[in-house]
């Protein structure tokens, strides 16, 4: 017999799987779903799921529906019915999952009470060896030139606006913010891969476009070199370099408190100490969600909106609350942000962006500009919306202690990109202050290669081939 | 004038992408001399890489950067001393959908550390669009706790983007100076 009740956790097994549907998947089993659905190995599952519209999962779910009474989940955007299988159609709901997890328990149900399975030996589940995967292949079609070579080219395809989901009825006020339940003990990430079979190697481009959203990608590739300027130009201002002893008069400097930003710290302090959902209201109805268990965020407002780009400059904040929810509140909190999945976010990068907007290439006020510091960690820049030479501001600050402004001096850039790059580093915790001074010189000194470097550097931006 | 011939050097275990990351970037097509897994490795993948993937970045006038790809598996490890001679820097690629990917950090750290001290290295890891744990604060925890500093970034091996910042990163960890010329 199937070894857990029909009643509890169903577990489950990805077989062939785009990545962002895993992604969407994992989201709701570690939130949402997590009373319904937890993952397990292939051939110990209740029940397996395939994305039926990812190259090579027809052919699997062909190979193998009839070597096992296991049932099967089938995503497809066609409707599908096919024996032993439950169909659910994309883009993925909280509701049709939950749907999906009730059809299976019947499923389930049925085949305890079939009478032959009384007689019968256990029924067999899939073996652990998973199925050959999908060869890989290397995409025929050449990426697009890039203007900046950071980020990820996957253009997201446009939804119609979807239904803004209603904000939590339990909000308390930031004066009586409140931790609503005890504090849970953190998941242990290594328990969480074991308890994950490796998935499949699935390097074959996907064949149409993906109708999901696409997570973890606030960059926005399909930007022309004269919107990327404004958009540089909404992150780090336009201001021009001041000297240091005069840089508040000059309108260098930003207060803090009574900011977003100040809000939006204190919460993900709480979210990270709790390693509980963490709500933000915003005022109007909006709200963000700090989610650390999945490291995403949530926000009913666009990021890359005016709206938001006015909200986070604006000072005086009093409507903002930052509050933690239940854990009932934050499991209705979650579905509704996978419902409107377009609006989740890589916790890093959003919240990079929203210290890059509140900053607009000025300092904190708070910061003594006299300090040294050094960077302890680059940010992920590969999946963080990027500013004007932020690699060479990460490398200079993590290979020397130096401050904000030695790091421009040195690299001969404006002060308003290092500047940016100080709040959002400093939000994230990868600035350390460090005592000790080092020598410095007003310009970084050659090193042996250089010349080679350059050349390589030119060649990686898309010039100086043979 | 000689021709100046200088290598950056992929490696990582089985299944990190190191292969698709050289073609990513590379201007021929890569040597590669994967064969039909016979071992544990074909559990994750049907062909490996045996001995090493070979590919070319040409540059102005007779400059090359030859990059390399070291097979996966640890018996093989006796080629890595030889592979890293000349070279300017190590881009470790991690899959983060592994068992123990700290172990694969420590394991592969370890192996390369001399030339890390010597050169720089950079760290890649793939598949956390599919995994999202352990994430990117776990690993600078687990690289403070080698005593170790490099730039780690999420990346997909088969976009040029994502192994583009990691050679600019390894290159502007180098140097931080160096600019377009």
């Amino acid at each position: 017999m199937l070894s857990s009740s029909h009643t509890g956790v169903l577990k489950v097994a990805f077989m062939t799987m785009s990545p962002h549907n895993r992604a969407i998947l994992e989201f709701f089993f570690a939130g949402a779903g997590k009373e319904l659905f937890k993952m397990d190995q292939p051939n110990n599952a209740d029940v397996l799921i395939i994305d039926y519209d990812h190259p090579g999962a027809e052919q699997e779910w062909e190979n193998i529906h009839h070597k096992t009474t296991q049932p099967f989940i089938l995503l497809s955007v066609h409707e599908l019915n096919l024996e032993n299988s439950i169909w659910v159609t994309k883009p993925l709901t909280s509701k049709s999952l939950t749907d999906a997890a009730e059809q299976v328990r019947e499923l389930l149900d049925n085949q305890s009470n079939s009478p032959s399975n009384k007689l019968t030996a256990p029924e067999p589940k899939l073996p652990l060896q998973e199925p050959e995967p999908p060869k890989a292949q290397i995409p025929d079609t050449p990426l697009p030139p890039k203007i900046q070579p950071f980020g990820l080219g996957k253009q997201s395809l446009k939804r119609p606006p979807t239904p803004r989901p209603a904000p939590s009825p339990n909000a308390v006020t930031k004066q009586r913010m409140v931790q609503s339940e005890p504090m849970l003990a953190t998941s242990s990430f290594s328990s969480t891969i074991e308890d994950q079979p490796p998935p499949k190697k699935s390097l074959v481009q996907e064949s149409k476009p993906s109708i999901e959203p696409t997570y973890d990608r606030v960059v926005d590739k399909t930007l022309s070199p004269e919107e990327q300027e404004q958009r540089w130009q909404v992150l780090c201002g336009d201001r021009k370099d001041a000297p240091q002893e005069n840089l508040t008069q000059e309108g260098g400097t930003f207060l803090i408190e009574n900011n977003l930003l100040a809000n939006l710290k204190q919460a993900l302090q709480l979210a990270n100490e709790s390693q509980e959902t963490v709500q933000v209201q915003l005022g109007n109805g909006e709200y963000l969600l700090l989610m650390p268990k999945s490291n995403h965020s949530y926000c009913t407002m666009d990021l890359q909106s005016k709206d938001f780009a006015t909200l986070c400059g604006q000072v005086e904040q009093s409507q903002i609350i930052v509050h933690q929810p239940t854990s009932e509140d934050a499991r209705g909190l979650e579905l509704n942000a996978l419902n409107d999945a377009k609006h989740v976010y890589d916790l890093e990068a959003f919240i990079w962006t929203a210290s890059l907007l509140t900053s607009q290439g000025r300092l904190d006020q708070a910061v003594d500009t006299q300090q040294s510091l050094r960077l302890k960690h680059w940010p992920n820049l590969t999946r963080l919306e990027p500013i004007p030479h932020v690699m060479r501001i990460a490398a200079l600050w993590n290979e020397s202690a130096a401050t904000a402004f030695d790091i421009a001096e040195k690299l001969a850039i404006p002060q308003r990109y290092v500047f940016a790059f100080h709040t959002a580093a400093s939000t994230l915790n990868l600035l350390a202050v460090e005592t000790v001074k080092q020598e410095t010189s007003s310009q970084t000194k050659p090193k042996k290669n250089r010349g080679l470097f350059s050349r390589l550097l030119k060649r990686l931006l898309g010039g100086g081939a043979n | 004038m000689s021709a100046i011939n200088k290598k950056i050097i992929f490696t990582g275990p089985v299944g990190a992408g190191k292969t698709t990351a050289i073609s990513s970037i590379s201007d021929i097509k890569i040597v590669s001399t994967d064969e039909h897994a016979s071992d544990m490795t074909k559990s994750r993948k049907p062909q490996t890489t045996v001995a090493m993937d070979y590919g070319l970045i040409n540059l102005e006038g007779d400059e090359r950067i030859h990059l390399y790809g070291t097979p996966g598996q640890e018996r093989f490890d006796f080629m890595w001393d030889i592979l890293t001679k000349g070279g300017i820097g190590l881009i470790l690629l991690l899959d983060n959908t592994r068992k123990d990917p700290y172990q694969d950090m420590k394991f592969y750290t370890n192996a390369f550390r001399g030339f890390i001290e010597q050169q720089q290295m950079v760290i890649g890891v793939t598949r956390m669009d599919i995994q999202r744990k352990p994430d990117l604060d776990q690993y600078r925890e687990w690289l403070d706790s080698l005593a170790l500093s490099a730039p780690i970034f999420e990346v997909d091996a088969r976009s040029r983007a994502d192994v583009t910042a990691l050679m600019q990163a390894l290159l502007f960890s180098l140097d931080p100076g160096v600019t377009v010329s």
